[in-house]
C-alpha cells in the first residue's frame, strides 16, 4: 500500500468534519469487534445447518449441499474478513433502532436468530444470505426516502430468512438437479452427437427459469410476510410498503450530472484550464446495438418479479387504503442519507472503483468547492487514478464509454482519460494535502 | 448434478463482492469456443470501429458446423451477435475449422471471409455479408473463373477443377485486385504459388460486390512484366508498382509507380523510380492529402540495380501531387547528416548495428517523423537491438535523432538484413497510428527474446511471451519523441497487446482457461 493510502486509511479512522453536523465516515478499519460477534453467530448459524443437512435422506443431495454450504461460509467469512460487512457509528443504528422496532412490535415472532448488517456493494441492494443473515448494502440506505421505506423493506428481507428461503431454495435446486428426471436427461445428451450444447443450453435454461418462477412465489410470500410484520410495526404508515416498493423502480435512475460549466466552474481559479474536448464522449449512434442478443440473457435471472406487480399484488391482498396518509419527521433521516452521500465515496475508493468514487465526488463537489473531505476524496481518486493509468491497468478501476451509460457520465469517462500525464499531474496538485 | 448448473445455483444464490473491472471477457460473451478475432476498420480503413469474434457451436451434421460471431464495439461493448452454419473439413484424420482472413466495413455492412487452413482453394476467399443494423448473415459466396458462386453444398459437391480460382488481393476497403496470369501452356493453376510464377499479363479491379470495374491489359511482346507487384489503395487512388523488363525498356525506366482512379481505372500519373544517380530500394510508399510519398533507401548507382547491403547511404524522399499530377520535390538524408548527434558511419553503422527505417509519418507542417530498429547480420545469426527515432524538418533536415536502448533479439539459425526481417515481421517494433494531429504513438516489445527462426514464422509452436513482458511505447507529441517501458504483468498467464481505437492499445491477457481484453489508454 502506498504512503498517500496508508494516510488515508489513518484519515478514515480519525477523521471527523463538521458538515452541516458532526458526521463519523465510514470506518473500514475499526471493526474487530464487530467481526468477531457475526463471526460467532455465523458459525453457530453454520452448524445448525450442517446438522439439517446432514438429516437429509438423499446422498447425492446431502453431499452437494454440504459443498455448497461449505463455499458459501468460507464467501461469507473472507468477506467479513475484507471488511465488506461493517458496522457504522451512525448508520448502524439507525439500523438497529428499525430492528428493534420490528422485533418489539411483532412479540409473538423470534428474531433473536437474525442479523441484520451493512455491507459495503455498489448495487442499491437488500438481501437475506441465509443462515440469519440480512445485509444492507449502504446505497440503499442513501436510495430509500426515509426509515418507514427501509423498515419495510428490513422486513421483507427478514420474511425471507424467517421461511427459510435460501436453504429451501437451495435444497429444491439440488434435489431437481439429481433427480432422475435430470439424471436422464443428462445421459440423453451424452448420446446425443450432433446440436449437444444446444440442447444443454435449453435444459439448464428450463432449470433455472424454472427456479426463477419458484423464486417469485417466494418474492411474493415474503412481501406478505413483511408487509405483516411491518403493518405490525407501522400501523398508521402501511402505505409506505407500496411506495418502498414503487421506489425501486427508479432508483438507478441518475439523479445529479455534472455538465461542461461544472468542469469550468470546478477548474475555475486553478492553473489548469479546462478545454471542452476533454469531454467529448463516442459517438454511439454509429451502432446499432443489438437488443435481443440471440444469446440466453443472464439479466432474466432476477430474483425480484416485476416492481408493478408486487404493489398491486400488496394492495389488492392487504387493502391497502391509499388515502390513509400521515405526516411523520423524516428529518433525522434526510440528513443521514445527505451525509452518507460522503460514505459513499469512502466505499467506492474501498472498493478500488476510483472512477465512480471521483465522479460522485465532483458531483458533490461543484457545490461544495471548500469541503475538505471532497478535497480529499478528489486527491485520493486522482493520485490511484493516476497510478492505474501510468501501469496500463485503468479499466480496473475506471469503467469504459458504453451507451447503457448516462450522457453525463461517458463525459466523465472521456474527461479522464483524456487528460495528459502532465495536466492530470497539475489537477492534482491543485487538491494535495 | 454438472458443474455448470451447480455455478449457476451459487451465482444464483451467493452475493459476491469484488472489483467491478471493465474487462471483457471473450468467454462471456459465446457459450461457445472462441476460435478467432479480427479487428474491424471503420469505412476510412484506418480507425478502428470494433471487433469481430468467432466462436464455435454444435456439430450440426458429419460436415456441418455452427458458428457464431460476436461483434464489439471500439470501447468493448457488445453490439450484437448471430450464428451461422458454414460446411467444414472432417477428413478422416482431422478437422479443418475457419480462420477469419478477410474483413471490411462497408457503410453498415460486414463482409467477412473466411479460409480453412487452406484446405480447400475457392479462389481467395470465401464471403459472407452481415447487416450491421439487424445482424442477419447471408449465405457463403465465393468467386471463380469470374463467376459469382452462392454456397449451395460447397464442400461436399464442389468439383475445383472445373472452374478457375480467383485469387483476389484486396485494396483499401473499396474492392479486390485479379492478376492476371500466363498460362504458360497451363490450362488452370491449382495453387496460389503456381498462380505466382506465372508471367503478369495485366490486373483487374473487382468491387466489394465481386464485380468486375475495369480492368488493364499489357501487351506482353513489349510490356514483360516481372513476377513481382505491389499495390495499395486508398478511396480515390489506386497505386501499382510495375516492373517491366521488354526490349522497349532498354536503357530507359522499367520500374513505375502506376496511379490510377480506384472508380474508373483511368490513369491519373505514372511516376518513374529510376533516375540513374541512386540505386533506389523502396521503403515505403503512401497517400496522404493527395499526395504520393515515397520513401526509398538508396545505394550508389548500379547499372544492374544490384545492391550492397551493407552499403546504404541514407534515404531519398520523393513527394507527388496527384490531383495536379506534378513531380513537388525530392530531398535526401544522408546516415553522416546525423553525425552532430551520433557517431555513424558514412553506410549508416552505429557500434557495429545498422538502421532499418520502418515508419515514416508526415506532419500538418510537412515534417518527417521517422522510427527504425537496429539489426545486426553476423555469418549465423541475425541481432535485433535499440529503436531509434529521426525528426526531419519540412526540407527534410535532422532535427532530432535518438536512440532507445532496448533488449535484443537473437535469432539463432538466421540470417537476414532488413527489409527481409520486415518482411518475415522479425523486428520488435509492432505497429504505429495517428492519435490526433501531429501526435503519433509506436508501439513495441522490449525483452531478451532468443528464437529459432521457426519459432518466429510459427509462432504456436513457442511460447513466444515471457511472463513479464515489457511493452515499449514511443509517443511523438508537442514536437519531440517520448518513450515509456510498461511492465505487463499477469498471474493469469500472458499479455498481449493489439490495435485498438486512436490514442489506445488493447491488453489481451490470455491464461489456459480464459481469454480476458481489456482497453487502456496511452498515458503520455
Amino acid at each position: 500500500m502506498c504512503k498517500k493510502c496508508s494516510f488515508l486509511v489513518a484519515f478514515l479512522l480519525f477523521f471527523k468534519f463538521n458538515y452541516s453536523q458532526e458526521h463519523v465516515l465510514l470506518d473500514t478499519i475499526n471493526n474487530e469487534v464487530f467481526k468477531n460477534e457475526i463471526e460467532q453467530f455465523y458459525l453457530v448459524q453454520s452448524k445448525k445447518t450442517e446438522a439439517i443437512i446432514s438429516q437429509l435422506e438423499n446422498y447425492k443431495v446431502k453431499e452437494e449441499m454440504k459443498e455448497i454450504f461449505a463455499n458459501k461460509k468460507a464467501n461469507f467469512l473472507q468477506d467479513l474478513k475484507n471488511r465488506k460487512y461493517l458496522y457504522h457509528k451512525e448508520i448502524s443504528p439507525v439500523i438497529e433502532k428499525i430492528f428493534d422496532d420490528i422485533k418489539a412490535k411483532n412479540p409473538n415472532e423470534n428474531f433473536n436468530e437474525i442479523k441484520i448488517i451493512l455491507a459495503l456493494g455498489e448495487e442499491i441492494n437488500a438481501y437475506n444470505y441465509g443462515e440469519g443473515i440480512v445485509a444492507i448494502n449502504l446505497p440503499l440506505i442513501i436510495n430509500v426516502n426515509d426509515e418507514l421505506e427501509l423498515s419495510f423493506i428490513i422486513c421483507h428481507e427478514i420474511a425471507h430468512q424467517k421461511l427459510n428461503h435460501v436453504f429451501s431454495s437451495i435444497q429444491s435446486q439440488s434435489q431437481k438437479g439429481n433427480s432422475s428426471e435430470m439424471i436422464e436427461k443428462a445421459k440423453e445428451l451424452k448420446k446425443v452427437k450432433y446440436n449437444r450444447s444446444g440442447l444443454a443450453k435449453n435444459e439448464v435454461k428450463n432449470f433455472v427459469y424454472g427456479a426463477r418462477r419458484f423464486s417469485r412465489e417466494k418474492e411474493q410470500q415474503a412481501d406478505s410476510l413483511g408487509f405483516v410484520y411491518f403493518r405490525n410495526t407501522n400501523p398508521k404508515f402501511v402505505l409506505k410498503s407500496v411506495e418502498a416498493l414503487a421506489n425501486l423502480k427508479y432508483v438507478d435512475k441518475e439523479k445529479d450530472s455534472l455538465t461542461s460549466k461544472d468542469y469550468h466552474e470546478i477548474f475555475e481559479n486553478s492553473k489548469v484550464v479546462f478545454q471542452e474536448e476533454w469531454i467529448e464522449t463516442e459517438d454511439f449512434q454509429d451502432y446499432y446495438y443489438q437488443t435481443n442478443t440471440g444469446i440466453w440473457n443472464i439479466d432474466s435471472l432476477r430474483t425480484h418479479p416485476d416492481i408493478d406487480l408486487r404493489v398491486k399484488y400488496l394492495k389488492n391482498t392487504f387493502k391497502i387504503d391509499e388515502s390513509q396518509i400521515y405526516e411523520f419527521n423524516k428529518l433525522n433521516y434526510i440528513s443521514l442519507k445527505s451525509k452518507s452521500k460522503y460514505d459513499e465515496i469512502v466505499m467506492l475508493f474501498y472498493l478500488k472503483e476510483y472512477g465512480k468514487s471521483l465522479y460522485k465526488t465532483m458531483i458533490l463537489l461543484k457545490d461544495d468547492k471548500e469541503n475538505p473531505i471532497l478535497k480529499k476524496m478528489m486527491y485520493d481518486n486522482l493520485f490511484m487514478i493516476s497510478e492505474y493509468k501510468s501501469q496500463y491497468k485503468l479499466n480496473q478501476c475506471l469503467e469504459t464509454e458504453s451507451p447503457y451509460n448516462s450522457k453525463s457520465y461517458n463525459a466523465f469517462l472521456s474527461f479522464i482519460r483524456n487528460l495528459r500525464k502532465a495536466t492530470l499531474s497539475q489537477i492534482i496538485s491543485i487538491y494535495e494535502y | 448434478m454438472s458443474i455448470k448448473i451447480k455455478k449457476i445455483i451459487l451465482f444464483f444464490f451467493l452475493t459476491s463482492f469484488g472489483l467491478q473491472a471493465q474487462i471483457q471477457k471473450i468467454s462471456d460473451l459465446s457459450n461457445n469456443q472462441f476460435l478467432d478475432s479480427k479487428i474491424i476498420y471503420d469505412n476510412n480503413g484506418e480507425d478502428v470501429w470494433g471487433y469481430f469474434l468467432l466462436y464455435k457451436g454444435d456439430k450440426k451434421s458429419k460436415s456441418i458446423q455452427e458458428y457464431q460471431f460476436v461483434i464489439l464495439d471500439k470501447n468493448l461493448n457488445k453490439v450484437g451477435s448471430n450464428k451461422f452454419q458454414q460446411e467444414f473439413s472432417n477428413h478422416w484424420f482431422t478437422e479443418a475449422f475457419p480462420n477469419i482472413d478477410y474483413l471490411n466495413k462497408n457503410e453498415n455492412e460486414l463482409i467477412f471471409g473466411i479460409d480453412f487452413d487452406n484446405r480447400y482453394d475457392f479462389g481467395s476467399f470465401l464471403f459472407r455479408k452481415i447487416d450491421l443494423k439487424t445482424f442477419e448473415i447471408s449465405s457463403a459466396y465465393f468467386s471463380r473463373n469470374e463467376q459469382l458462386i452462392q454456397d449451395n453444398g460447397l464442400i461436399q459437391n464442389f468439383d475445383e477443377k472445373k472452374l478457375l480460382p480467383d485469387f483476389f488481393v484486396p485494396v483499401a476497403n473499396k474492392g479486390f485486385i485479379k492478376y492476371e496470369r500466363e498460362y504458360k501452356g497451363k490450362n488452370e493453376f491449382s495453387s496460389l504459388s503456381e498462380f505466382r510464377k506465372a508471367d503478369f499479363k495485366g490486373y483487374s479491379f473487382y468491387d466489394l460486390n465481386l464485380k468486375k470495374k475495369w480492368e488493364v491489359k499489357y501487351k506482353l511482346t513489349e510490356d514483360s512484366g516481372e513476377n513481382c507487384y505491389s499495390e495499395f489503395a486508398n478511396d480515390k487512388y489506386f497505386v501499382v508498382r510495375k516492373n517491366f523488363y521488354g526490349k522497349v525498356y532498354k536503357g530507359k525506366n522499367k520500374y513505375f509507380y502506376e496511379v490510377k482512379d480506384i472508380s474508373t481505372g483511368q490513369d491519373i500519373i505514372s511516376i518513374p523510380i529510376e533516375d540513374f544517380k541512386y540505386t533506389y530500394v523502396n521503403n515505403k510508399v503512401f497517400i496522404q492529402d493527395n499526395k504520393i510519398y515515397i520513401f526509398d533507401r538508396i545505394y550508389e548507382f548500379d547499372k544492374k540495380n544490384e545492391i550492397y547491403q551493407k552499403k546504404c547511404l541514407g534515404i531519398s524522399k520523393r513527394v507527388y501531387d496527384i490531383d495536379k499530377k506534378t513531380f513537388l520535390e525530392q530531398k535526401f538524408m544522408f546516415w553522416t547528416d546525423l553525425a552532430k548527434f551520433h557517431k555513424i558511419s558514412k553506410y549508416g553503422e552505429i557500434k557495429g548495428i545498422f538502421i532499418h527505417l520502418l515508419d515514416f509519418k508526415i506532419t500538418s507542417e510537412g515534417k518527417t517523423m521517422i522510427v527504425g530498429e537496429g539489426y545486426f547480420t553476423g555469418q549465423q545469426s541475425t541481432i535485433i537491438k535499440n529503436l531509434y527515432t529521426f525528426g526531419l524538418d519540412s526540407e527534410f533536415k535532422v532535427e532530432s535523432f535518438g536512440e532507445i536502448e532496448t533488449q535484443k533479439t537473437t535469432y539463432s539459425d538466421y540470417v537476414a538484413y532488413g527489409d527481409k526481417l520486415e518482411a518475415n515481421n522479425l523486428f520488435d517494433f509492432m505497429y504505429s497510428q495517428k492519435i490526433r494531429s501531429d501526435e503519433f504513438v509506436y508501439f513495441y516489445s522490449d525483452n531478451e527474446v532468443k528464437r529459432g527462426f521457426l519459432d518466429s514464422v510459427l509462432p504456436e509452436l513457442s511460447e513466444l511471451l515471457p511472463d513479464n513482458w515489457v511493452l515499449g511505447i514511443v509517443v511523438y507529441s508537442d514536437g519531440e519523441f517520448k518513450h515509456q517501458k510498461i511492465k505487463l504483468k499477469t498471474n493469469k498467464g500472458k499479455i498481449y497487446p493489439l490495435k485498438a481505437k486512436k490514442g489506445f492499445i488493447i491488453l489481451q491477457e490470455v491464461s489456459k482457461t480464459d481469454n480476458e481484453i481489456r482497453l487502456e489508454k496511452i498515458d503520455y
